[in-house]
């Protein structure tokens, strides 16, 4: 607890809380393009901080660049449907829908609030439990990743929509991007058509910028105009921001988001798009508004966002305490330590305690600094809808381009995110769901590594996903959540009154 | 070694010879051309945040602290394949520019053997190999071998009985597990290499008790070394260092296995630049070595200087090209 | 919408997924589908694909999807974002981004090219300085003496 309060003492100096506010700015509006998400703001801006001599001001400008990037991001999913990077997809699903009926304003509510309600709690937990979780994320083994990825894939089937072919065509869609490359275990070539670029895989990013940036505008043309300005709802209340009812509908998602992005941005390979969709999934199947829906309901909104940030604490945990990264944005921090001979790992805390606090501390104030700074801003980014359609989108396919190029320097990279892109127009067409595809591009590759994984390290044996009790018990998990929809209507028909209204356990609805 | 090559070095920057071959070169007595004319661009064939991305950039701002070069120096990062896509466009887009470097490294020569690259690192213009770090090879707490003598006979007896992890499929990590299989008489193909994304996951494969061995960076694993989690058995370099653990770690030649390989990185030139140009760049790169700030730079990151420029740093390419290649093919990777 | 859209989607997702699948098992060659090796996950997946696009091109489901009021919209579009990328290196980041703003805005229905022009200069340059001067990452300067 001392180190924790020297840790503020360092960090509330007036010029590291500049640094933090600098972060804050710069990470929402760079966070803002589409295709540049926190990794990559992060990495970008890694040069300027070469010059800082103290290591404490830039871990705090990044906390800030972090957070401002994360939120940035939730900011175009809710407003344009143009999530940056895989974390705020499901955060598009309701709160673009949300904006659609002029709701942005409590959507963008939420979300910021979610966020800092989200980030302050797993904050918490990073300082008080980082080492034992730290130690039991590890015991995970290759095939309880396999397990897990298994259990994922099964309990976010609600993505999938009304039609289970269409929504099983998009999964499979992801799936087949996620094995285009240079296959990791081996590194023999897959899908590549003897394309280098295509060697290396169909980036996550180019996906999700051509799928839903490139694509919406393409649906829009063909959609042709649409009243350019959306009536607001008020939505009165405290602040104006959120109403009492919203409130009421937002704190359990939070907390129950936080309980998810905490523990699965703590595994290594967990990261933060899994935790964001199965709370998804979880609101939408305990909601009371379940009719909401698909047409903006502020649950989908609210638990997505707290897992989303939540992760990143979680996230922190393997990174201090034994050095490991387990997303992109701790990759790049891990460089970023290293830059400044900071080495993460079991005796970081014992070493560099002053960094470790500050660093922490830094993650409290970035949390409060991007609610002060955003909450007033929400007016500002809701205007943007106000902005005449053509002029918008264009502007949209400039940066969605810019995004791609300024990544990979390479012109293909941006002719296979217009390809992607000109999927993403059919699927709207045909109204095919598009989160499955992403849920396909992350779950894949995961679900395939770990399973070869297991059986190379097995030797080839399939027991090693029964022999061990931990594997077995999350198969047997996901087994369950498969058939548990199907349980109240098999028992009702062994009782042979199978007409009698049944109340259902459903994960996925089918048409 | 090293005196050879610096002997070399001072050969190279007198008069450089045609070592870019079709370049076509009118003299064989270059004169050093006025360089850098215009802004420097260096290339870093990977994304930022990462080490070659490092590397081009601490060259950046080396080249303007110690006042090397007047003119503007870019950075620029070409994703994808191991670099390889990056080294595409210097043999095409940028042939004949000297103004366009690019960086370059073991991970390379590598990846332009397993993605059957059609351009590879004979095409371009070789100037310095920079840096290197060694690879360290190490074991949980738990395990019973004691050190690499004890794990090399274990994998003797029973090649499949010992798991290998690091990183990517035909990087430095397993080039190093196949050279090692090879000089201790065990079939490369018998080896069960696990391969991850990165050092990151490799520790974690490592704690959770999937492998038997990690094979990474020698920095990678220095704080859980440090901690008693893992054991260090032996360094890949020349000759022991401390890795963690506070004393010197015996080399894999001390445990009586023949072999050296060092995660070295470098700088290249496009194809087809005039032999004057050659130099000139050479020049400049071995001012940057001498610099102060290069060397304070090195010790900040924690690189080794591995120096050779010209014709050494060429024959050095070849050498190694042609070394990883045979390993890659008899480990399986690539047929 | 009628039926035949959604057959049409059906006929190409089920020739992609089989040429996909072919392509599968060309790249194994005489090498081994084993589950552990690299080749079973894209058999799998297209085998997957085709099936599933065989299901939906024999029962498609009607789509209630909006009506498209402007059929060629869409391809001028794709037309104008291809010619924009393969420019970008060329003619330059600031100068092509200016003009394709200035043209997509049209195709997307706008015909206040006096306001686009005033939006798309200032937006595209003020990009590639931010980017260039204050992120250092660099952006094809191509014919302007930027």
């Amino acid at each position: 607890m001392n180190d924790l309060l020297s840790g503020f003492a360092t960090v509330l100096s007036p010029a590291n809380l500049l640094f933090a506010a600098i972060g804050v700015t710069v990470g929402t509006f760079v966070g803002v393009l589409p295709g540049i998400g926190p990794a990559l703001t992060i990495a970008l801006l890694l040069p300027i901080t070469f010059s800082l001599d103290d290591p404490v001001g830039a871990l705090i400008m990044f906390a800030g660049i972090y957070y401002g990037a994360m939120y940035g991001g939730s900011t175009t999913s809710i407003l344009l449907n143009t999530p940056g990077e895989s974390a705020s997809v499901a955060t598009s699903i309701e709160g673009h829908q949300m904006a659609r009926r002029g709701r942005a304003r409590a959507a963008l509510a939420t979300a910021a609030i979610g966020s800092f309600v989200a980030g302050t709690i797993s904050t918490v937990l990073l300082s008080v439990i980082a080492a034992p979780v730290a130690s039991l994320a590890t015991s995970f083994r290759a095939a309880d990743y396999f397990a897990l990825a298994v259990l994922a894939m099964v309990c976010v089937t609600a993505l999938v929509g009304r039609s289970v072919v269409r929504g099983l065509l998009s999964l499979t869609f992801g799936l087949f991007l996620g094995v285009i490359g240079i296959d990791s275990l081996t590194g023999q070539s897959r899908f590549a058509f003897g394309s280098l670029e295509l060697l290396d895989g169909v980036g996550i990013v180019v996906v999700i910028v051509g799928l839903f940036a490139i694509g919406e505008t393409l649906h829009a043309a063909a959609r042709g105009d649409e009243p350019s300005t959306v009536e607001h709802v008020g939505s009165g209340g405290l602040l104006g921001w959120l109403s009492r009812e919203d409130w009421r509908r937002s704190w359990k998602p939070w907390l129950r988001g936080t309980a998810l992005g905490f523990p699965f941005g703590a595994l290594p390979s967990g990261g933060a798009e899994l935790p964001t969709f199965l709370s998804y999934t979880y609101e939408k199947h305990r909601s009371a508004h379940r009719d909401e829906f698909g047409k903006g309901a502020i649950e989908g909104v609210a638990g997505p966002e707290a897992a989303n940030n939540a992760s990143f604490s979680g996230v922190l945990v393997p990174l201090l305490t034994l050095g490991i990264p387990t997303s992109a944005t701790a990759a790049v921090l891990l460089a970023a330590f290293q830059i400044f001979n900071v080495q993460p790992g079991p005796q970081l805390f014992e070493r560099s305690p002053e960094l470790v606090w500050a660093l922490i501390a830094s993650l409290y104030v970035g949390n409060v600094l991007l609610l002060i700074l955003n909450l007033p801003l929400i007016g500002l980014w809701v205007s943007v809808l106000r902005i005449p359609r053509p002029v918008l989108h264009s502007a949209i396919l400039v940066f969605a381009t810019l995004g791609v190029y300024a990544v990979s320097n390479s012109v293909v990279e941006v002719l296979i995110a217009y390809g992607i892109g000109v999927v993403g127009f059919f699927m709207r067409r045909y109204d095919f769901p598009l989160a499955p595809v992403i849920l396909g591009v992350i779950l894949g590759p995961l679900m395939e590594e770990q399973f070869r994984r297991a059986l190379l390290i097995g030797d080839g044996n399939l027991t090693v996903f029964v022999t061990r009790p931990l594997t077995a018990v999350i198969l047997a998990l996901a087994v369950l959540a498969l058939v548990a929809p199907y349980v109240p209507k098999l028992l009702a028909k062994a009782r042979g009154r199978d007409e009698a209204p049944v109340k259902k356990l459903v994960f996925a609805e089918e048409d | 070694m090293r005196r050879t090559a610096a002997v070399l070095v001072a050969g190279v920057v007198l008069g450089s010879v045609a070592a870019c071959g079709d370049s076509g070169n009118d003299s064989a007595k270059a004169d050093t051309v006025a360089y850098p004319t215009r802004t420097l661009q260096i290339m870093a064939p990977a994304g930022a945040g990462g080490g070659w991305d490092l590397t081009a950039r601490t060259i950046q701002k080396t080249l303007k602290d110690a006042g090397i070069v007047k003119e503007a120096v870019e950075v620029t990062n070409v994703t994808g394949a191991a670099g390889t896509v990056g080294l595409a466009q210097l043999a095409t887009k940028h042939r004949g520019d000297a103004h366009q470097l690019m960086i370059t490294g073991l991970v390379m020569v590598g990846g332009i053997v397993t993605n059957k690259s059609a351009v590879d690192l004979a095409q371009t213009t070789p100037i310095a190999t920079l840096t290197a770090e060694e690879e360290v090879i190490v074991v949980p707490a738990a395990s019973p071998h004691q050190n690499l003598k004890d794990l090399v006979a274990a994998f003797r007896a029973d090649p499949a009985s010992v798991k290998w992890g690091g990183g990517s499929a035909g990087g430095t990590d397993q080039i190093l597990v196949g050279l090692l299989a090879k000089a201790a008489g065990v079939d490369p193909k018998k080896m069960k290499y696990v391969a991850y994304s990165g050092g990151g996951e490799t520790k974690a494969g490592l704690l959770s008790g999937d492998l038997t061995a990690a094979v990474s960076g020698a920095s990678e694993f220095k704080d859980l070394v440090a901690a008693g989690k893992v054991r260090a058995l032996a360094v890949s370099g020349a000759k022991g260092v401390d890795v963690g653990g506070g004393s010197p770690v015996p080399t894999i030649k001390d445990n009586g296995f023949d072999v050296e390989l060092l995660n070295w990185r470098g700088i290249v030139a496009p194809p087809g630049i005039k032999a004057g140009e050659r130099a000139a760049v050479v020049a400049l790169l071995d001012k940057l070595h001498t610099s102060p700030q290069w060397q304070e730079a090195m010790k900040q990151q924690g690189w080794s200087d591995f120096y050779r420029s010209g014709d050494a740093a060429k024959a050095f390419y070849d050498s190694e090209s042609a070394r990883i290649r045979a390993v890659l093919v008899e480990a399986g990777v690539v047929s | 919408m009628t039926v035949s859209g959604p057959r049409v989607v059906g006929a190409v997702l089920l020739v992609c997924g089989l040429l996909l699948g072919l392509t599968a098992v060309r790249e194994a060659g005489d090498g081994s589908l084993a589950v552990d090796g690299p080749r079973f996950a894209p058999l799998m997946v297209t085998v997957l694909w085709s099936g599933l696009a065989l299901v939906y091109l024999l029962q498609p489901s009607t789509v209630d999807s909006e009506p498209a009021n402007h059929k060629w919209a869409p391809v001028m579009l794709v037309g104008a974002l291809v010619a924009y990328v393969l420019l970008l290196e060329p003619v330059g980041f600031a100068l092509a981004s200016a003009a394709f703003f200035v043209g997509a805005a049209r195709i997307l229905g706008s015909r206040q090219l006096l306001r686009d022009v005033l939006v798309a200069v200032p937006l595209a340059f003020g990009v590639y300085l931010s980017f260039t001067q204050l992120l250092d990452i660099r952006l094809p300067a191509g014919v302007l003496p930027l």
